[in-house]
């Protein structure tokens, strides 16, 4: 419908101010990390708050966040990837059930989750309490929801003609899937994997939880505000590994989009 | 290339009879058309025959090897699907050369193959496309340059042609009729339009409600119809309630009480007893207008009065009365625009094919629900 | 159509039903779900054991006792009990508060959120407006690295940063108000649409304009078209964003303990608070418990409003 001129303006107005609340807080950081001390307007320029970040020990953290969203994404591909396709390719009793199933987790309390596994472990299983691969599989859960959502639509939106005429052709199951559904519903896949990495490596609470002796960024960060406070120095730490992971995410895409551009211009 | 036999064959859905103990042989290098309204089973049986549907009950044997428990992809045959199915990650060349290599084709021979292939579906030069880059008709011949490249045993055609343009269609179903005349290839086409099955099929499966209604070469399933399903599918019939009156070696005398007419008709066409009740099924595109000194020429001549003539492009359509019994009757040849003139006067026509359906209580209804609508 | 076609039904119905034996009933099963089995198990096998077991054995948690282990530190032992329980429902003691605290909050910001999301949805959902992309990528950014995004509105909300700069040029405060560290900076970032934005849009965006442009040309004006036309017919996708925000800020965890300092009033702090430092297995437990039926809650609410709205 066509609204009126005032009208549109003042709802436009609107969104952009919206885009801008949130977009505010990394513009803040970015340039709190150049001054001395928080204040607005910005002034008492200085670099001296990245000198002051401890960038061995950052750094061993930052690798520790790569290597869970790194292995969490490939994980949680590997199992949401063969269940997506069924469940959105074919019919069996209680398909709209498991579908409710998978979807728990996206409403489930974190906070609960890390509690059940940290009790867990403390109670029985001391010896494993955060050790690495465990944390790493409890981070993967949080994934599964968005991941074969992601995953199922884009199967959804690819015809089943194609399946079945490289059936025809006489390629094996396993070979159409690798090389017809996998091509096409790449797009989709590569979505699902950059969100399960960032979610993953940007995971606080259940590698906290869990007592992980492996410390993510995240964890890093959050003990040196407890140490600090909200100064110059931990603003450069979340602007760094903000950076990071959302450079990793468009490195991604813009990979990955080439390859499989080709095959859709 | 091998022929098709299919024995008692049975396909449900949930309880639904998709398929009803369908029995039939396709000869080897045939085309075989499978025609018949949606919803009647024709693109199931198609799929049990590729293999993407497992029939629950039945054989189905192609080039005398029992397939009917084979995986799709363990038949050697090739697929046109009703979408577009050119795979859009691969180009044209891609596309035909994937299915060689799936079938095992010797490498240094697949170069020479997709290029013949393509020259036979007229894309020679086109081999770089991707799907993109082709019209919604260059795609199809990619995907039936596909399927016949490796050389299947069966090609089947699942409505190729259903998501092309009309004017489209026409020229790519002579190429397909051309292009199974060049290779000789064992063709299966589905179909919902009866052009397309009576222009190129050499042999036609009329099938109705998962039941192979009436089979037969195109135009013996044009002129004599054995149903009443065949009889309403293909083109436009007039029903005359008559009974068998006469039969003789050269004709059938059928009167028609209720109007006092007899009909001749031609005996061979069907076994008839006497006093058998019988449809008098006259096609609205056989019943000729004709100059009243020109009736030696027909078997059939009767005086139709006219109440409307209206005119739809290549055809003139004439809607009349013989005695009480409303005919439709349809006009083509330069002078079909005179009828034009003519409602409300009576004008001779002359008929030669009648073709002769049973008739009971059932078809009774059929009928009448039929001349209702 | 015609005799001969119901003469096959019959026959269709007549054939005596064909006993199948063992093996090909095991032929079909095989082929209509073997390869399903076969690809859901890894996810359903990982979902059992490292989902599914530990909320089992919080719920058992729950139930167990404590007792002084030498008189110095307290033992966990498997003896049944119903006082963790018993303590979360007795008004004397917080949790209750906190519970109705967190709910509370919960249903006030996602109304808000919701609210405030609904101009601008509709608005991405029917219209091209200026910065189009950069507004749809703004509300994506807290999917990426949402821990870094509270850690980041720290400081706009810093005592001398902008929030408390406008403010003060505007002369609406006096002194710079201690944003972080209170419940206010919670309440007021809840409240602020994100994602419900992009979740109403696609349900506006499967709304077809043309029921819009009906009510339109039967008279009705654009917040009329809106109001009877748009909502409604959105009102499952709307439904489900409302829902899912409730159970996220039920269940919000570190924007809580970021923000609003480690002595909150949120009950997932409660739970955590009773885990460590405090070291009470069997009441964090319980109260996880109580706040995972709280979230059950609100899936089953969800599952209900998405079947409930199939036919618009």
């Amino acid at each position: 419908m066509r609204l009126p001129r005032w009208l549109f303006i003042t709802l436009n107005i609107y969104a952009l101010m919206l885009a801008v609340i949130m977009i505010w807080p990394f513009l803040q950081i970015l340039v709190t990390s150049v001054t001395s001390d928080v204040t607005f307007p910005p002034h008492n320029f200085s670099i001296l708050a990245w000198s002051n970040v401890l960038w061995p020990d950052y750094f061993k953290s930052m690798l520790v966040s790569l290597r869970m969203g790194l292995f969490a994404t490939i994980i949680v591909i590997a199992m949401c990837l063969p269940a997506a396709y069924a469940i959105e390719r074919r019919r069996f009793p209680g398909r709209s059930a498991l579908g409710a199933l998978i979807f728990v987790p996206a409403i489930f309390p974190t906070i609960t989750y890390g509690i059940a596994i940290g009790v867990y472990l403390a109670l029985y299983a001391i010896q494993w309490q955060g050790a690495f691969p465990l944390v790493v599989l409890a981070t993967a859960t949080w994934t599964i929801p968005l991941v074969v959502r992601v995953i199922q639509g884009s199967v959804a939106t690819t015809d089943v003609v194609y399946e079945e005429a490289a059936l025809v052709m006489g390629a094996s199951p396993v070979n159409t899937f690798f090389r017809v559904t996998l091509p096409l519903i790449a797009p989709g896949v590569i979505t699902a994997g950059a969100i399960a990495f960032t979610s993953a490596a940007t995971n606080f609470t259940v590698p906290w939880l869990m007592g992980s002796t492996e410390q993510p960024v995240a964890i890093f960060i959050y003990q040196d505000v407890g140490k600090l406070g909200f100064t110059p120095q931990t603003a450069v730490e979340v602007l760094v590994m903000q950076l990071i992971v959302l450079g990793i995410v468009q490195f991604l895409f813009l990979v990955f989009r080439k390859q499989f551009r080709g095959a859709f211009a | 290339m091998a022929n098709v036999r299919i024995q008692n064959l049975v396909k449900r859905y949930e309880s639904v009879m998709a398929v009803k103990r369908v029995s039939v042989e396709i000869r080897e290098g045939s085309l075989t058309a499978i025609l018949g309204p949606s919803g009647c089973g024709k693109t199931t049986l198609l799929r049990c025959i590729a293999g993407l549907l497992m029939p629950e009950e039945g054989q189905i044997f192609i080039g005398n090897k029992d397939v009917t428990r084979l995986e799709a992809h363990k038949r050697n045959l090739g697929m046109v699907f009703q979408r577009p199915s050119m795979f859009p990650h691969m180009t044209a060349y891609e596309n035909v050369a994937w299915g060689l290599r799936l079938r095992n084709w010797p490498k240094n021979d697949i170069p020479r193959r997709v290029s013949e292939m393509l020259r036979l579906v007229h894309l020679e030069g086109m081999e770089k496309r991707a799907f993109r880059q082709l019209s919604g008709g260059q795609a199809q011949r990619v995907v039936i340059a596909r399927a016949l490249a490796p050389a299947p045993d069966l090609l089947l055609l699942d409505e190729p042609l259903s998501a092309l343009d009309a004017k489209l269609r026409d020229e790519l179903i002579l190429e397909i009729a051309d292009i199974h005349r060049q290779t000789n290839c064992t063709t299966l086409l589905v179909t919902h339009d009866q052009g397309e099955a009576l222009t190129i099929a050499d042999n036609v499966l009329l099938m109705n409600d998962g039941n192979i209604e009436q089979e037969g070469a195109p135009l013996d399933i044009y002129r004599n119809p054995r149903t009443l399903f065949s009889a309403t599918f293909i083109g436009t019939n007039n029903f005359l309630p008559g009974v068998v009156k006469e039969i003789h070696d050269d004709q059938v005398l059928i009167e028609v009480a209720s109007l006092g007419v007899i009909f001749k008709a031609d005996p061979r066409t069907a076994n008839y007893h006497y006093g058998q009740t019988v449809w008098v099924c006259m096609r609205a595109d056989d019943i000729d207008v004709i100059a009243p000194d020109q009736s030696s020429d027909y078997e059939n001549t009767f005086s139709v009065h006219v109440d409307r003539a209206s005119l739809t492009g290549g055809f003139v359509i004439v809607e009349g009365k013989l005695k009480e019994q409303t005919l439709r009757i349809h006009v083509g040849g330069g002078r079909r625009f005179e009828l034009l003139e003519t409602v409300g006067q009576t004008i001779t026509c002359g008929l030669s094919n009648i073709a002769l359906i049973p008739r009971d209580e059932t078809s009774n209804a059929a009928v009448s629900s039929l001349q209702a609508s | 159509m015609g005799l001969r076609n119901e003469a096959v039904d019959r026959a269709g119905v007549e054939t005596p039903a064909r006993s199948i034996s063992f093996s090909e009933r095991f032929w079909w099963w095989r082929r209509r779900y073997g390869s399903t089995i076969l690809l859901l198990t890894p996810l359903l096998l990982y979902m059992l054991v490292v989902f599914a077991v530990p909320i089992a054995l919080q719920i058992a948690f729950g139930f167990f006792s404590r007792e002084l282990y030498k008189g110095v530190i307290w033992k966990v032992v498997p003896i049944f009990t119903f006082s963790n329980f018993a303590t979360i429902f007795d008004p004397s003691q917080p949790y209750l508060a906190s519970l109705a605290w967190t709910l509370g909050v919960a249903f006030f910001t996602s109304a808000m959120s919701i609210t405030l999301s609904l101009p601008v949805a509709y608005f991405l959902a029917r219209y091209s407006p200026k910065g189009k992309s950069l507004i749809e990528i703004s509300f994506l950014l807290p999917i990426f690295g949402d821990v870094f995004t509270l850690f980041a509105l720290a400081y706009a909300f810093a005592p001398q940063g902008p929030i408390n700069w406008v403010l003060m040029g505007l002369g609406i405060v006096q002194q710079p108000i201690q944003f972080v560290g209170s419940p206010l900076i919670v309440i007021i970032w809840m409240s602020v649409p994100t994602l419900s934005v992009l979740l109403i849009r696609s349900a506006m965006v499967g709304v077809d304009v043309i029921y819009e442009e009906a009510a339109q040309t039967m008279g009705a004006n654009s917040w009329q078209t809106f109001i009877k036309v748009t909502m409604p017919l959105a009102k499952r996708g709307i439904m489900g964003a409302l829902v899912l925000s409730i159970s996220a800020g039920v269940g919000a965890f570190t924007l809580p303990l970021f923000l609003a300092g480690p002595y909150n009033n949120w009950l997932s702090n409660k739970i955590y608070r009773q885990f460590s430092p405090f070291d009470n297995f069997p009441m964090a437990s319980a109260l996880g418990v109580v706040l995972t039926l709280v979230s059950f809650l609100f899936l089953f609410i969800y599952l209900r409003t998405q079947e409930a709205g199939d036919k618009p």
